[in-house]
């Protein structure tokens, strides 16, 4: 006990932390646990330890909501049906990491294939598209809301504040009990004026692609909204695929409405600070 | 049947998680964190023909993840600083009944992680983020286990000193003078 006493007396701050992080002897960490009991300053200052490493991980795990980014996922894909050597996947024209985000593909997965593979509708006059039901009186509020229809979102609306709040690629949860969740997907200029989101929602098992388009008069209106037989393929943002029969919709829609090419984030996150404000 | 490339392959998969948690606890940018482990991957696949059987992968991936990250430092610091002055804004998300999740604690979690020496992040992003033991990371940094000891503490005490400077307060009573304890601080 003297031993363990003597121990006590010479605990510092590493001594916590290796305690916190499993590190230490049998012997030290009754050392260490005497000290507490002895001591409500040691507890204290453990438990401040304890805390920040727990803010630590949740600040750092809020990355794990964003979808993988679209070229790491492509380049593995690649590599599984061919292995390359280093002159063939990089040579010269290897990807740099340049910290500021352009190297990332920020078009969706399932959009990029969707573009490669579909070409149906291309040119057509699309004005609102709606290929969903109309909610049910019934449902509760989260069911209507993943169901939100063709039209204007009113500003007391969620969704309002997501789309002229939230970046692309992260996801915001309305509802825990149900799962409903909103992702903004991307943005584009639309043709004319203004732009345009591309989002999905989830809830209850049932999802919907949308996009809306800003105006000048500082609303959302909901261009289109297209139910998707399948939410969870885009809840992952692991191996995300074009099957829905309903996904060409979308894609011919975005190539309706688009002017150029999808915004990156930054331009995107430039545009949420200026409150959408650019024409 | 998968052959063995495959297999390395989504071993990989597996991994992007957590090699993107650790990008992102080394660059405090979900943008730059999604840049630094695509050149992370990259590298990864191009040396695929010098990987040898028994390696740890996840490891031999932090190791080159670091090192593309220390190469990085290295250009800003002949080029600047990129400035990014609304970034952290994209890391934070909303909870289901739209109460924001302390948004400004998080914001302050970051700041106070690009307030630390670059090794030190690296150490306490790979202990309390990614659960590695000392020894491990004693290994992947090439260092002894008391400096990786010694230099965790003084991250965990930096951080902790400039939250508290900052707006938060996170740990009450507020702005305490979090001095080094059992030891001067050095």
């Amino acid at each position: 006990m003297k031993i363990l006493e003597d121990l006590a007396v010479k605990i510092n701050d590493e001594i916590l932390c290796a305690y916190l992080d499993g590190e230490l002897s049998k012997e030290n960490r009754a050392a260490v646990e005497l000290a507490i009991e002895k001591s409500p300053e040691v507890l204290k200052r453990l438990e401040v330890f304890n805390n920040i490493d727990d803010l630590f991980a949740k600040t750092y795990r809020t990355i794990d909501d964003k979808p993988m980014p679209d070229g790491v996922l492509s380049m593995l894909q690649t590599f599984s049906q061919k292995p390359l050597t280093e002159n063939q996947l990089g040579g010269g024209n290897q990807h740099s990491f340049d910290g500021n985000g352009s190297a990332v593909n920020k078009k969706s997965f399932w959009s990029v294939a969707i573009a490669a593979s579909i070409a149906l509708l291309i040119g057509i006059g699309i004005d609102r598209v709606f290929l969903i039901s109309k909610p049910n009186v019934n449902q509760t509020p989260e069911i209507i809301f993943a169901q939100q229809t063709v039209g204007v979102i009113e500003p007391e609306n969620a969704l309002f504040d997501i789309l002229e709040k939230q970046p692309s690629g992260s996801s915001v949860i309305l509802s825990q009990s149900t799962s409903t969740i909103v992702t903004p997907v991307m943005t584009f200029k639309k043709g004319g004026s203004g732009y345009c989101r591309e989002f999905n929602i989830t809830s209850l098992g049932e999802g919907t692609k949308n996009i809306a388009c800003r105006g000048g008069n500082n609303v959302w209106v909901v261009e289109v909204a297209v139910k998707v037989d399948d939410p969870s393929l885009f809840v992952s943002g692991l191996y995300q695929t074009a099957t829905s029969q309903n996904e060409p919709i979308i894609d011919a829609a975005v190539r309706h409405l688009i002017e150029g090419d999808v915004l990156n984030i930054d331009a995107e996150a430039f545009l949420i600070r200026k409150k959408w404000q650019m024409d | 049947m998968k052959n063995s490339t495959e297999r390395w392959r989504d071993e990989i998969v597996s991994l992007l998680p957590r090699l993107r948690r650790f990008a992102f606890a080394l660059t405090t940018s979900s943008t730059d964190a999604d840049d630094l482990l695509q050149a992370t991957v990259e590298k990864a696949l191009m040396k695929y023909q010098q990987f040898e059987s028994g390696t740890d992968l996840d490891k031999w991936l932090f190791r080159i993840c670091k090192n593309t990250w220390i190469d990085e430092i290295r250009s800003r610091q002949v080029r600047g600083p990129v400035v990014d002055p609304i970034d952290y804004k994209s890391e934070l998300q909303i909870d289901g009944e739209k109460i924001l999740i302390n948004k400004l604690q998080l914001a302050e979690v970051n700041n106070a992680m690009k307030s630390l020496q670059d090794e030190q992040r690296m150490i306490l992003a790979m202990v309390v983020i990614e659960g590695y033991s000392y020894k491990e990371v004693s290994v992947m940094l090439n260092i002894p286990i008391g400096t990786v000891m010694s230099r965790l503490s003084r991250a965990r005490i930096a951080v902790i000193k400039e939250i508290n400077d900052g707006k938060t307060k996170l740990f009450n009573p507020a702005n305490e003078d979090f001095r080094g304890f059992g030891r001067e601080d050095k």
